[in-house]
């Protein structure tokens, strides 16, 4: 599973994600574990790729992404945000330290039970890809220059 | 166990925080400290809140926060009102789940000893309920007002 959920967050950060719409071939345990999970969801579609289907939603008035394995089970939910929409510790670490920086991506992540958020940041020769350790410090997850 | 009290207290401080202002004097190494971490704050307002605890108000990127430092000038707490699409996915759902037929007075986010927690304030027919909710989802109940009849 770690490998799975690992495998996920690079593939969401670096953009190389392909999902195939393809209602007709996607998992029905997973299907069932979506309504069951989400009963008050809007606007479902479903996509699959590889091991994964992956659901698009809406739930509270916000844009969510469940991704479940062939057994049904709940892998992951993601969302994306805004940096005004982070924690106040995180918020205030990326103002501080990465003052230099511009956001190009951020997304929350559950996975297990836990909650991660995960930042890309560029300057004009770098980009940067950290995690959140906890809801008050960054890790540097992948780093390249340009 | 006493990191439990202060955490308790520093939970009632912030529930009750803007109720008292009794401008308090705070010493230099308090104020240093705040203007070091929070150095575009903008119109603090400062007052004790006991058991040696400053309770300082400002307003940093628009948003009001509320800031508390122990005696020895380091910031034990922090915390600022968010909307609901400011609060991570867990959080939001256990609110789902355990105020359904609520309103939803205020949310506070709150820092306290490195640890982000959520406080709720919301009402129904009943009462009003005050709970803290862990960004595991984890709930729990602080305070419960019994609506007065009549």
């Amino acid at each position: 599973m770690k490998k799975t959920i690992f495998t996920l967050a690079l593939s969401l950060i670096l953009g190389t994600a392909s999902f195939a719409n393809n209602d007709e071939s996607i998992n029905q345990k997973a299907v069932q574990s979506f309504k069951k999970e989400f009963a008050q969801a809007k606007e479902v579609s479903w996509q699959k790729a590889g091991d994964l289907v992956k659901a698009t939603f809406t739930l509270n008035e916000r844009v969510l992404f469940a991704y479940y394995n062939e057994a049904g089970d709940l892998m992951a939910i993601t969302r994306n945000i805004t940096t005004d929409l982070l924690p106040i510790a995180l918020q205030t670490s990326l103002r501080k330290d990465y003052a230099g920086y511009w956001v190009s991506d951020l997304f929350e992540m559950v996975t297990g039970g836990q909650t991660n958020y995960y930042v890309t940041l560029e300057n004009a020769d770098h980009k940067i890809v950290m995690k959140s350790e906890d809801f008050g410090n960054w890790a540097s997850y992948r780093k390249e220059r340009k | 166990m006493k990191k439990f009290f202060i955490s308790a207290a520093l939970t009632i401080a912030v529930i009750t925080s803007g109720f008292a202002s009794d401008g308090a004097k705070v010493n230099k190494k308090v104020q240093s400290a705040f203007q070091k971490e929070f150095a575009t704050a903008f119109n603090p307002t400062w007052e004790s809140v006991g058991d040696g605890l400053f309770h300082v108000s400002f307003t940093q990127n628009s948003e009001v926060m509320d800031a508390y430092y122990n005696e020895d000038a380091q910031l034990v707490s922090l915390a600022r009102f968010v909307s609901r699409e400011q609060l991570p996915i867990l959080v939001n759902r256990t609110i789902a789940e355990r105020f359904k037929s609520a309103e939803l007075l205020e949310i506070r986010e709150l820092v306290n000893d490195n640890e982000t927690s959520y406080l709720v304030s919301a009402k129904n027919d009943k009462g009003t309920t005050i709970a803290r909710i862990y960004t595991t989802g984890g709930y729990q109940v602080v305070k419960k007002i019994k609506n007065v009849k009549g």
